[in-house]
């Protein structure tokens, strides 16, 4: 038997021993000096991190009915790069999206890594195209905003976008407060998505967003939404706005808007539809505003209760000679006769003994040129000049409503005022937050006085004359003392000095007039008739007697009419 | 020899077995996960139905299906006291 010569053993074991020495090195560079590069590759295989989005805070009304809620949903997404087959997938995913078949076509072949197929999707729709197992396709948590009312109290709730952010309204206004604080999970899961056992797991949970409680009455809203478009088409008019107060406490219990849209499918409407208009535009308000005049006249004296004052039918303010909506002769009348009969003249003959600083002053403490402090996104201050920089004719135009600007909702806040007894209350659409169960009330802005209680409860009764025998005879309700006063103002022109022929057509009031539980304005955009008495008082009629019956509030018959205004 | 054998075996499957009860209790878990997510699914969907049925809306529409009418007038009546 011959023997291996022991060169050659020698070098079996010099080739074994650098074999296995180049192994040990291997080993030692696989795990010693690239161990932690090798491991973080692993991990990152492994370790999924999934995105925990928070829930949005719901939105519900003032009984606790919900106006706005959150539920889960799922984004379908693509990595067109592990898709195999993009018109059969396509294909077979529109049907199920209801996405058309080129668009998907056109992210399934798309140059990048990630592209969204639909997003907001429901949890079953998403467990459709689950089973279809279709490769490169995949599906991100992202809870989808609902609003079951459609178009009730759309413009005021707003909406939010696809990635869930707070757009528009109170969504947008409250949307810090809505949106919560969304967490994540790092969990080990095998290729096929299961979890590994005793693998690494890392949860941060989501912080849900805190529900908010508005003061909107959600069977008011839906009447006064009703009210509003049946007056809008009864009237040819391009659309209108109506504010329900409760004067007492500043909360809206009503804001409607026309023409309204569907906030689930607010991308379908026009810009200026979605816009809360109570809210956010302005008009001139014409014959609702010399409110605030007898008012300021009355508070510092210039104008008593029964004083008359003898009123031409013509009056010349500066270079411009103002006249009444009805031509009459010249008279002797009250100042409630003034506000009963809307004589623009007499408003301006009382705004002259006021004089322009005290009037300036009157009409900014009722809250005029500022924001109301309701806290509504685009909110306007409105117009009002500086009293320095009025025209010479402005002492006869702003005292009966032109030449200024206002949104709807302040001048609803200057009756609102009057009602509660000359203290002027902001108005809130937000009545709290939840939190462990209870309303954190939100206290309205501002709570001060603008006149005195004598003085709100006398121009009260004037505008409650104005409603039984004046120019708001349409507004008179069975059962109930109504105050209030019409409005009809030219709008001014678009690009240049000078009216439209054009007229917005407003009422303006509250009931019962002794102790007033709602406030209401209705104002109507471009009616077929200029005038506010017929176009916009049976809408506060109808809007204030559904509020009052909603409410509770007891008929009761009026008191007997001011003497002074007994014609003798 | 053949007891550490005996020993070692009978380690190695009561190993195998604490860990397959792991596995399958992993399992159960993430089952027990994915039913309270359906669970939780379909508590918000009724949610959203009881807020779509309460609409003032569909009860206004279902109301005049079934004949009803608004009142035309009402009257509140207060406390009889003075």
């Amino acid at each position: 038997m011959r023997r291996p010569p022991g060169a050659r053993v020698i070098g079996l074991f010099a080739v074994m021993a650098l074999s296995l020495s180049a192994l040990a090195v291997r080993l030692v560079l696989l795990q010693v000096r690239d161990g932690a590069t090798y491991e973080a590759l692993a991990m990152e295989q492994r370790v999924r991190r999934i995105a925990l989005p928070a829930e949005r805070g719901t939105i519900f009304d003032r009984s606790m009915h919900e106006l706005a809620l959150s539920l889960p949903a799922k984004a379908v997404f693509a990595d067109p790069a592990l898709v195999q087959d993009p018109a059969g997938t396509a294909a077979r995913l529109a049907e199920i999206l209801e996405v058309r078949t080129g668009a998907l076509r056109g992210s399934l072949t798309a140059e990048s890594r990630f592209e969204y197929l639909a997003r907001g999707v429901d949890l079953a729709v998403a467990n459709r195209v689950a089973r279809l197992d279709l490769p490169g396709i995949g599906f991100i948590d992202e809870p989808k905003r609902t609003y079951p009312g459609g178009a009730l109290a759309a413009q005021v709730l707003g909406f939010v976008g696809v990635d869930g952010a707070g757009l528009a309204g109170l969504e947008l206004q409250w949307d810090r407060v809505l949106a919560g604080r969304a967490g994540r999970m790092l969990v080990e899961q095998d290729p096929d998505g299961l979890s590994i056992p005793q693998g690494r797991l890392e949860l941060e949970e989501p912080r849900r967003g805190r529900d908010l409680v508005l003061t909107v009455d959600k069977d008011l809203q839906y009447f006064t939404e009703r009210a509003l478009a049946g007056a809008v088409e009864e009237n040819g008019a391009l659309g209108g706005t109506v504010i329900v107060l409760d004067p007492s406490t500043g909360d809206v219990l009503a804001m409607a808007t026309n023409p309204a849209f569907d906030a689930n499918a607010f991308t379908d409407a026009p810009a200026f539809v979605t816009r809360n208009r109570g809210v956010t535009d302005v008009y001139e308000p014409g014959s609702v505003n010399k409110v605030i005049t007898a008012a300021a006249a009355l508070e510092e004296g210039v104008m008593g209760i029964r004083e008359r004052l003898w009123v031409p039918p013509r009056y010349l303010v500066g270079d411009k000679v103002f006249t009444e909506a009805h031509p009459r002769p010249a008279m002797s009348m009250t100042l409630t006769d003034i506000i009963a009969k809307s004589s623009n003249i007499g408003t301006i003959m009382t705004a002259q003994r006021l004089g322009r600083e005290r009037l300036d002053d009157y009409l900014r403490d009722f809250g005029f040129g500022v924001e109301t402090g309701i806290r509504f996104p685009g909110e306007s201050d409105g117009i009002l000049m500086p009293e320095e920089e009025w025209w010479t004719t402005s002492m006869g135009t702003i005292p009966i409503g032109q030449g200024i600007a206002v949104t709807p909702l302040q001048m609803a806040s200057v009756y609102a005022t009057v009602a509660n007894d000359g203290v002027r209350v902001a108005p809130r659409l937000v009545r709290g937050t939840v939190e462990g169960g209870d309303v954190r009330e939100q206290d309205p802005l501002v709570r001060e006085r603008v006149v005195s209680t004598r003085t709100a409860r006398l121009v009260t009764r004037m505008l409650a004359e104005a409603v039984a025998s004046g120019t708001g005879q349409e507004a008179q309700l069975p059962g109930y003392w109504v105050a209030g006063k019409t409005g009809t103002a030219r709008k001014p022109l678009q690009d240049a000095l000078g009216y439209s022929d054009e007229y917005v057509a407003s009422f303006i009031g509250f009931a019962p007039a002794r102790d007033p539980a709602v406030v209401v304005a209705a104002i109507i955009d471009e009616p077929d008739t200029v005038y506010g008495g017929v176009a916009a008082a049976p809408l506060f009629r109808e809007v204030a007697g559904f509020a009052l019956a909603h409410l509770r509030v007891p008929t009761a018959q009026p008191p007997p009419r001011l003497p002074s205004l007994v014609r003798g | 020899m053949l007891v550490v054998g005996l020993v070692v075996a009978a380690m190695l499957i009561v190993l195998a077995s604490a860990q397959a009860i792991v596995a399958q209790g992993a399992f159960q878990l993430s089952d027990l996960s994915d039913r309270a997510q359906q669970l939780e699914a379909e508590s918000d969907r009724l949610r959203l139905r009881v807020a779509r049925l309460s609409t003032p809306d569909r009860i206004a529409a279902a109301g005049r299906r079934a004949g009803l009418a608004a009142p035309t007038q009402v009257e509140i009546l207060g406390d009889a006291t003075p």
